[in-house]
């Protein structure tokens, strides 16, 4: 087996790739990795995901691995090294510490061709204005885990019109409490009801076809 | 106080008698009550706990329900969620109590975040918010590698963490709801994530099952034990719940339940008993799927096989409810009806089931459609009793119509006997004060 496809598969099994992509980036462009191994073995877990192959468990070791190996890969690719659907900033409202879905949401996205900027989580309101200001992303992405927490995304929204930015940035809302309904209601442009959907919502928002 | 025959309701209920001769005449009369009414002797004014023990034996009035809500709670009582969370359990406790007399729920669940104590008194880093209830920072966990447990010390003390809270909130339960004491505490896969982070343990469990398991010794050997013994020792509650929603499916597979999840709740409900504490441990192996196109039979049957063996350990009880948790309003509820006629009690005939209304459901209504799903409830799964339900977490900005309108669904439909042709009862949407108008009124 070569050393894409044992990436590949080391990512889908949620193996540790580090040594891996080291020895294909002795060999190999960045974007060859990226692009041959990486991206299809991620996308390969969201499909057996989808599929209800994997699990939980399986998706999050997956997502894992593809970490590792985009935290080497990252600072070697070059502008056009990688599609180019969008930059999607994301990140968790404050006083909210669950970030199991956004880290699957955020390898769904880069390997659907998004740059990804990552807030994290218990993101204050003013942070996730400066950061949309700063990155001028094209779509905004906001996670809630908590009944409590959710209400908040209204008040990011809100400060977002408060301060011009709401127009240049498309809002999409997700987490476990959070339904489309609630998403029409408090102002967003899309919702994901898990990760893939996350995907293919931000895609359509931005025109790309899946 | 092992159970015998597998009956663990009926052992609690007896325990239950024990405790309250002990302790309170009114619940051995609310459980009095309660035994015959639900033995048959109708006619017999029930309260709220003795309906619930009239449901284990057969049926009240109408099938009991109890709500866990206390981030509704917090939000509609307005107890700054720093005094409710962190300083003023008693708060929390009245509060709770009162809005659940508002909404009419049989009995209330004065509890709140139930998976962060024991983790915050050992140490892990919290995030403690303005609005909400604190949270484990999962970014940071206590454990980061797995031998991070040989220092952490688990000689549990009164002035850790929040432990004076729980203390409080558990003497709340007899003290403000004239109910057994009962200590709710993260069961051991969920304090396990806690403490470790979720994709952590996972890793650990897949690739190095040996730290996996070093870690649910510890927790079930020494942590649980010291902490609910230091509980036990403050407030003499011999009751315990242990909630495990992080080793709900598909959080986790259910192969990894049976290896992972079930033998560590056994081995700790084996401990618990004794030391003189039943323990309750549920929510492994509930059914959470949430895409309606992935329902599967086969595997709904299965997660409720392993939920009632889990709940508090195989071999150690049997005949425990089905909780129907998850997604519910969009089951098919006459595959649990027929799961639960086909898996029946020898005592009692139909297993008993845990039925619920789902967090958003209930948050977003409209209430026409809760309330045909309550009626749906009622109709499919409660027509011999043994029904209970649930309102599985209520969320902070639930528009009260909602629970008022669920409650009111499930008494009136709920009322036995049922008929045969539910649409012949007459049900109105209730009507009811605003919250602080009652209060004031109650005051």
């Amino acid at each position: 087996m070569d050393i894409l496809e044992r990436i590949k598969e080391s990512i889908r099994e949620g193996d540790s790739v580090l040594a891996l992509v080291e020895e294909a980036l002795a060999a190999m462009a960045p974007a060859e990795v990226l692009n041959g191994a990486v991206i299809p073995g991620i996308r390969k877990a969201g499909d057996l995901w989808q599929d209800g192959t994997y699990f939980l468990p399986d998706i999050i070791l997956a997502t894992e691995s593809f970490k590792e190996a985009m935290d080497l890969l990252k600072p070697r690719l070059g502008v056009g090294d990688t599609l180019r659907a969008g930059r999607f900033l994301i990140g968790v409202v404050e006083g909210d510490m669950h970030d199991l879905g956004k880290s699957i949401v955020v390898a769904m996205l880069t390997s659907g061709g998004f740059e990804v900027v990552d807030l994290g989580a218990n993101v204050s309101t003013p942070v996730f204005v400066e950061k949309v200001r700063e990155h001028e992303p094209d779509i905004l992405g906001i996670g809630a885990y908590m009944s409590t927490t959710m209400l908040l995304m209204k008040e990011v929204i809100a400060a977002l019109t408060v301060e011009g930015l709401r127009d240049k940035v498309k809002v999409m809302v997700g987490g476990v409490p959070v339904t489309p309904q609630y998403a029409q209601d408090v102002g967003a442009d899309g919702y994901g009801r898990d990760a893939m959907e996350a995907l293919e919502n931000a895609r359509r928002l931005m025109g790309v076809r899946p | 106080m092992k159970a015998k025959h597998g009956l663990l309701l009926p052992a609690l209920a007896a325990g239950g008698a024990a405790g309250a001769w002990a302790f309170s005449p009114a619940y051995l009369k609310s459980i009095t009550r309660g035994l015959l009414y639900g033995a048959g002797l109708k006619g017999i004014h029930l309260d709220g706990f003795a309906r619930i023990v009239a449901t284990i034996f057969g049926s009240a009035q109408h099938p009991p329900c109890f709500a866990q809500m206390h981030e509704h709670v917090q939000y509609l009582s307005k107890v700054p969620p720093s005094q409710f969370y962190l300083s003023d359990a008693g708060a929390m406790v009245r509060a709770t109590k009162m809005v659940n007399d508002w909404y009419g729920m049989d009995i209330p669940l004065p509890f709140t975040d139930v998976y962060n104590f024991e983790a915050e008194a050992l140490g892990a880093k919290m995030i403690y918010g303005d609005i909400d209830m604190p949270t484990i920072d999962f970014t940071a966990p206590l454990i980061q590698e797995p031998g991070d447990i040989e220092r952490i010390d688990t000689r549990f003390q009164a002035d850790w963490g929040r432990i004076r809270y729980v203390i409080e909130a558990v003497n709340g339960f007899k003290d403000v709801c004239g109910l057994p004491k009962i200590l709710v505490f993260s069961a051991p896969f969920s304090l396990a994530a806690g403490l470790r982070s979720y994709p952590r343990l996972i890793r650990d469990m897949r690739k190095d099952p040996a730290s996996a398991r070093r870690l649910f010794d510890w927790i079930t050997e020494e942590v649980h034990p010291r902490y609910l013994e230091l509980i036990k020792k403050e407030t003499g509650v011999w009751l315990a719940m242990g909630a495990d929603a992080w080793a709900c499916f598909p959080n986790l597979t259910l192969d990894m339940i049976e290896e992972w999840v079930i033998p560590y709740n056994v081995k700790l409900a084996k401990r618990l008993l004794k030391m003189g504490i039943i323990p309750i441990i549920a929510g492994a192996g509930d059914y959470c799927e949430e895409r309606v196109e992935m329902f599967d039979r086969a595997t709904m049957e299965a997660c409720w096989r392993t939920l009632c063996r889990g709940i508090a350990g195989r071999g150690i009880v049997k005949g425990m409810p089905i909780m129907a948790m998850g997604r519910t309003q969009e089951w098919p509820l006459e595959w649990l009806q027929e799961y639960a006629a086909s898996d029946p009690m020898r005592l009692y005939g139909k297993r008993a089931i845990i039925a619920s209304v789902n967090a958003r459901f209930i948050r977003e209504g409209p209430a026409d459609a809760i309330v045909d799903y309550v009626k749906r409830v009622v109709d499919v799964l409660g027509r011999e009793g043994r029904l209970f339900m649930l309102f599985m977490q209520i969320p902070a900005a639930t528009p009260p119509e909602h629970v008022h309108a669920a409650v009111a669904a499930l008494k009136t439909y709920g009322r036995y006997p049922i008929p045969e042709d539910i649409d012949e009862v007459k049900f109105e949407m209730p009507s009811f004060e605003p919250y602080e108008t009652w209060l004031r009124k109650r005051s």
